[in-house]
């Protein structure tokens, strides 16, 4: 079992076609970090926006985005993309044209931004929305 | 075109906006681009001829495989982030462009990098 956990695949009645994807990351003090997938269609969408949401963690910790069509080591594998999330709020990155993917999106949160496994000791959430290709 | 950037202050009585223009941004980066710590809330980015990533740093070495912030950019691409509490960089804020995402190996093509800061 990758990660975290995936919420509903909510439709954004703002734009047909986008979804939002809830994502929950729980782990035990020092937990090992894994990958989660988080868009499971291997022919690639667009990142329009990204929340961090923080609230309850005490420290800052990092958001990395793997374009790829296979489960990546989370400790080893470079990142696409990577956001900070900051402990104790709640961060919104919105991108103008999207980041665009053309494989499986896969993500995690770490205590560290390019290396390292270590995940965070609170709960947290990353809400994404997206356009599937 | 050479390498070259340029901050320019915008200032009230109660706030102060910094614009930072990187022009060619190359790997070694823009090392403490407003002289003080501060927060980006805008990244725009154009140009390349490949994959390139735009990194962003609290502190003032632009270290490899250390970045907080990982931007990918595709050849030609015209992106802008948005970030609604901005970046925050308690030491200073640098930034890079680099082919690969872990920094350190020059870019492909011409990258330019604007910053719209606190």
């Amino acid at each position: 079992m990758a990660g975290g956990t995936i919420g509903t695949h909510l439709t954004i009645p703002a734009k047909a076609g986008d979804v939002l994807v809830k994502y929950a990351q729980s782990y035990p003090t020092g937990g090992m970090l894994t990958a989660t997938q988080v868009d499971p269609g291997n022919s690639g969408g667009t990142i329009q926006a990204v929340e961090i949401d923080a609230s309850i963690v005490a420290a800052d910790c990092y958001v990395r985005f793997w374009f790829t069509n296979s489960e990546p080591i989370a400790a080893a594998e470079a990142v696409k993309l990577l956001l900070k999330g900051y402990g104790g709020k709640k961060v919104q990155y919105t991108f103008g044209s999207g980041v665009t993917y053309t494989s499986e999106l896969w993500i995690a949160v770490c205590t560290t931004s390019i290396t390292g496994d270590i995940a965070p000791d609170e709960d947290l959430a990353v809400n994404i929305l997206l356009t599937p290709a | 075109m050479a390498t070259s950037y340029k901050s320019s202050p915008f200032s009230s009585p109660a706030l102060q906006r910094y614009l930072v223009k990187g022009v060619e941004v190359d790997e070694n980066g823009r090392v403490n681009a407003t002289g003080a710590p501060g927060s980006v809330y805008t990244a725009h980015i154009t140009g390349g001829s490949g994959q390139n990533y735009v990194l962003i740093w609290d502190g003032t070495a632009a270290t490899t495989e250390a970045a907080e912030i990982v931007i990918p950019s595709g050849s030609g691409e015209d992106l802008v982030m948005y970030v609604d509490k901005g970046i925050t960089c308690a030491t200073a804020i640098t930034f890079s462009a680099s082919s690969v995402p872990q920094g350190g190996a020059a870019p492909s093509g011409n990258v330019n990098v604007n910053l719209f800061t606190s």
